[in-house]
């Protein structure tokens, strides 16, 4: 897998367009829906060096406010419909467009130098790289329109000729595609059994095996009965270094208990401390007395003869809090087990 | 024929195990891989349940996949797994009450499908992180 990520890097990459034919650039980009009408950005980036023939898995670009304010704006995001954009020293509004787009209408609180990300544009950029004049290491144009907002509901964001850095940045996520580097066969992988089929590239043979797929660089491993040459399906794989994987990371246990005498609800907390909010997987089992009943995956809710008993959990970037409740009549001392199983992977939500 | 294959033991464990739970990696079970990844924006309607959010993916011919997601109303710490109980999701306290309720992740060949209930009398801003796995 490979990753394409930069920022604006010139002011004549980005401006934005007033109705009414007035261009500006430098200090920010306006965007949304002015009372004169909408508003529309341009955004380029250059070197992208995502070869032709890519699978874009994801793609996003994220903006900055140019300062803290409410405003709620609707977007729709084109790709500039060009194999290598030119700069928009010129007016770029009549320049062809992808007829992929994507509609973004972030949360109206934005805060000074906090980024916000679109919606997943792989369908905008494939569309570019797909294009027959297409090569790494061309320009790639963005344009976002405004799809309907309020008018009034215009307001700036940080380009290139802002003070601070938090320029326009786009991201591409891609696999395969044809690579400027020299020709690499996988013929000499390892096929150890009719079980198991590995690739290790890069791998170098003289042998004249057919290369059906593009050239891949990393590690592989095929399911069974599926040929690890012939297939770029992360599905037929065991393992594929082009996709990342849960990283396990912690098991923990906590307990709840409570007298329904007194309390129709509890919690628990366990201290992760990872600083980001963790991706878990959390199972519960509820019973009064000794120890018993199934695993349940948690949410849940499940209910007695007369009782309705549910459990929950919360994550921060600290801890996770587990909860269990009782609704109905009970004079029990309720146990609530929670099994959290913790993986290295941050959720990136903050 | 002697089946060949590719593990790594977890520390401490010898890599001639026949435990699977002993190992980091064995190329004889399937790897959770993360196909997909993304962030997803959304305002909850005030006092309205059964609210419907899609993102497309485009994991065809893959068919449905195997999908993942957890929810932050923007303006809490808390993050949230789906699955329709109604708890006090964004409150500081412990107690259980409705109030915004993630009811449920979805895939179907196209799109993955979140639900939430908002018994807020306000509009609520809630950003959505999903996992797509195979």
């Amino acid at each position: 897998m490979g990753q394409y990520q930069q920022r604006i890097s010139s002011n004549d990459d980005n401006y934005y367009y007033w109705p009414g034919g007035s261009l500006h650039w430098f200090q920010a980009i306006e965007l949304g829906n002015s009372d004169w009408g909408g508003l529309a950005g341009f955004f380029r980036w250059r070197n992208v060096d995502v070869p032709q023939g890519s699978t874009i898995t994801s793609a996003y670009i994220t903006l900055s406010r140019w300062y803290d304010s409410t405003l709620t704006i609707k977007n729709r995001i084109y790709g500039i419909d060009e194999d290598n954009t030119a700069d928009y020293t010129s007016d770029a509004t009549g320049r062809a467009l992808t007829s992929a787009s994507v509609d973004w209408n972030p949360n109206s609180s934005w805060t000074e130098n906090v980024e916000k990300t679109s919606g997943d544009i792989k369908s905008v950029i494939q569309e570019i790289i797909n294009r027959g004049g297409w090569s790494s290491g061309n320009s790639l144009g963005i344009r976002i329109n405004d799809n309907g907002g309020t008018a009034g509901d215009n307001g700036p964001f940080v380009s290139k000729g802002t003070a601070g850095t938090y320029y326009p940045q786009l991201t591409i996520n891609y696999t395969g595609g044809s690579s400027p580097s020299s020709s690499i066969s996988p013929s000499s992988s390892p096929s150890a059994s009719k079980s198991l089929s590995i690739s290790l590239s890069p791998s170098v043979s003289d042998s004249p095996s057919p290369s059906p797929m593009a050239s891949f660089h990393g590690l592989r491993i095929a399911k069974s009965g599926r040929n690890v040459l012939l297939t770029d399906n992360p599905s037929d794989m065991i393992f594929d270094s082009d996709y990342g994987t849960l990283k396990y990371f912690d098991k923990q246990t906590l307990a709840v208990q409570f007298d329904a005498n007194n309390d129709v609800t509890g919690k628990n907390t366990y201290t992760h401390d990872l600083g980001y909010y963790p991706f878990v997987e959390v199972f519960t089992r509820v019973y009064i007395g000794s120890p018993s009943g199934n695993w349940e995956y948690c949410p849940f809710a499940g209910a007695g003869a007369a009782i309705l008993y549910k459990a929950n959990y919360k994550l921060t970037t600290t801890d996770i809090t587990v909860y269990g409740e009782i609704d109905g009549i009970s004079t029990s001392v309720w146990n609530f087990e929670f099994l959290i199983f913790m993986y290295k992977n941050d959720l990136k939500l903050s | 024929m002697t089946q060949q294959v590719v593990k790594v033991a977890k520390k401490g464990k010898s890599a001639f195990s026949t435990d699977p739970n002993d190992f980091v990696f064995h190329s004889a079970y399937n790897t959770f891989k993360i196909i997909e990844e993304g962030t997803k924006e959304i305002t909850l309607a005030a006092s309205t349940d059964d609210q419907t959010f899609t993102e497309a993916h485009t994991l065809e011919p893959f068919t449905i996949p195997i999908v993942t997601a957890f929810a932050k109303r923007d303006a809490a710490s808390q993050v949230f797994a789906p699955n329709g109980i109604d708890v006090e999701l964004w409150s500081a306290k412990g107690g259980m009450s409705g109030d915004v309720t993630f009811n449920y992740v979805q895939a179907d060949k196209d799109n993955i499908i979140f639900n939430f209930d908002n018994a807020d009398g306000s509009t609520v801003a809630v950003t959505i992180r999903y996992f797509i796995l195979g």
